[in-house]
């Protein structure tokens, strides 16, 4: 590297990231920008067209025929309909829209507002996730694509894709060139292949649609679709394989909030299943309130710190959390 | 796309266009307001929405003489200074500094030598110093040289990223090395050196 080169690099590196304002706060400017922008936009159309309207009675009191050559401009078509929020991303991803006769490039931040026919992209170094109208989360791993169609049905062209339905919510599909995989209230995710499409299923169950046929995959449970048929075969529903996910979920911030929301949170994230030693713990774990933080620690980390502070014992074992002891029991 | 086409777009309508100028412009002002503001994001928060609210109402007299985020600014220190007025601290902010182009934006920081800030400045002022010259720079110069020194990422990726070819990424990476020591020298009152 040349003297100029590392002297920049070294400047650079001292300085560190800058630091972007917090996404809540550049969510609630951007709605009242927005939102003002186009009151002003507004006033500023109807400021026109009462300057145009002037003028044209100006016109006819010159003219007596007027020429009626030009067509009248077309109606303009209502912008396309809100169906997600964007949330947490990691690196660039671009939300790809049709404006006009063009498809333009966004670079994607949490608060935006997704709209049907968006197409998401992911490159290698970038991942993404959105909330649905219906507050179910979508996720979308790195080097991915997948286009909103209406709030709870994407296509994946490209990757994989994690849902994590709302409870209640009316259930979700994901179209792919290899099939359709459509739940009724739960947590996957979907996986194409070069040839292939995997849908591993964490809870609840999904329905893998390919033509005629159709597979039913409970929690556990991963479907292989090929152009040979469809398959099944048992997956754990926790570990490594479902870290990438995590990443791009809402941040719990533990302060305030009981030991019980806190283990529902990390088993629903973690795909941990969350025991108590008896009954009368698993009362005393929703009357428990934590403080402080756990920001920046693994999941694994952050729930010995979250038990052990609550002068609880556990142990960690193959997903499986089992709490007990201490003086809250 | 230059600063002139992006205020013409925004003012005939174009959503893309205000999300790529929310997103643009947004952050910058963001940090230089925080900074002047004692660090304080609440205040930061009212400040910036404020002026983003008036700028764009007034983005139809913006003639493309300075960059766009210059001419932000000047709305951004009106709303700073309001912000102190309201707060009865007014003599905090200064708005009479006649220095053109980045100066104004980098005020109330000391400057260090280039070839050894660690001694010249605390971590913060350098930082904030070295954040403003970025904020300055055109945005993919900026995020070009924080992939590259900061994050480590290679040329390739670079390019993958700005969806360039690989001889495009490192004549841009060239160019937004030398802006950035032209305009840190700048905010140093010194001129760039033969050799960047």
């Amino acid at each position: 590297m040349r003297d100029e080169e590392e002297a920049t690099a070294a400047l650079l590196r001292f300085a560190g990231i800058r630091l972007d304002p917090p996404a809540d706060r550049t969510a609630r400017v951007r709605t009242a920008v927005r939102q003002e922008w186009r009151s002003a936009g507004r006033r500023r159309s109807m400021r026109r067209r009462a300057v145009i309207a002037i003028a044209s009675l100006a016109a006819a009191a010159a003219f007596v025929l007027m020429r009626r050559g030009n067509a009248p401009p077309a109606p303009q078509s209502p912008p396309e309909a809100i169906v997600a929020t964007a949330g947490r991303t990691e690196g660039a991803p671009l939300a790809r829209r049709r404006i006009d006769d063009r498809v333009v490039g966004l670079r994607l931040h949490a608060g935006d507002a997704l709209r049907a026919s968006d197409a998401i992209e992911t490159d290698a170094t970038s991942r993404a996730a959105w909330t649905t109208a219906d507050g179910s989360s979508v996720r979308l791993d790195r080097s991915s694509r997948a286009r909103l169609v209406s709030p709870a049905v994407i296509e994946l062209g490209d990757g994989a894709v994690y849902i994590a339905t709302a409870d209640g919510a009316a259930g979700f599909e994901v179209q792919t060139p290899f099939g359709t995989a459509r739940d009724a209230g739960t947590r996957f995710e979907v996986r194409l292949g070069g040839v292939s499409l995997r849908v591993r299923v964490r809870t609840g169950l999904v329905d893998v649609r390919r033509g005629e046929a159709t597979v039913r995959a409970g929690a556990g449970t991963e479907a292989t679709v090929t152009s040979g048929g469809m398959a099944t075969r048992s997956v754990s529903i926790h570990g490594a394989e479902w870290g990438w996910m995590a990443t791009l979920g809402s941040p719990f911030p533990i302060e305030g909030r009981s030991l019980s929301a806190y283990l529902d949170y990390l088993s629903a994230e973690q795909g941990w299943t969350v025991r108590y030693a008896n009954a009368r713990l698993a009362q005393a774990a929703s009357s428990i309130i934590l403080h402080g933080s756990v920001e920046g620690l693994e999941a694994e980390e952050a729930v010995g710190v979250a038990l052990r502070t609550s002068g609880l014992q556990y142990r960690l074992r193959e997903g499986d959390l089992l709490v007990s002891g201490g003086n809250a029991q | 796309m230059s600063d002139l086409d992006l205020a013409r777009r925004v003012l005939a309508g174009d959503e893309s266009a205000f999300d790529e100028f929310f997103a643009v412009y947004f952050p910058r002002l963001y940090r230089f307001a925080r900074h002047r503001l004692g660090a304080n994001d609440d205040s930061a928060e009212d400040v910036v929405q404020a002026t983003l609210i008036k700028a764009l109402d007034k983005l139809h007299t913006y003639r493309g003489e300075a960059p766009l985020f210059t001419w932000l600014c000047t709305f951004c220190r009106r709303e700073i200074s309001a912000w102190y007025q309201r707060a009865r601290r007014n003599a905090e902010v200064s708005l009479d500094d006649e220095r053109g182009g980045a100066g104004p934006l980098l005020d109330a920081i000391a400057l260090p030598p280039l070839d050894d800030p660690a001694q010249a400045l605390d971590r913060r002022e350098l930082s904030q110093l070295v954040h403003a010259t970025l904020d300055l720079l055109p945005g993919n110069y900026s995020d070009a040289l924080e992939w590259k020194y900061i994050d480590g990422l290679s040329v390739v990726e670079i390019a993958e990223r700005l969806r360039l070819s690989y001889k495009a990424a490192e004549s841009l990476l060239t160019r937004a090395r030398q802006a950035f020591r032209e305009q840190y020298s700048l905010a140093a009152g010194s001129r760039p050196t033969e050799d960047g």
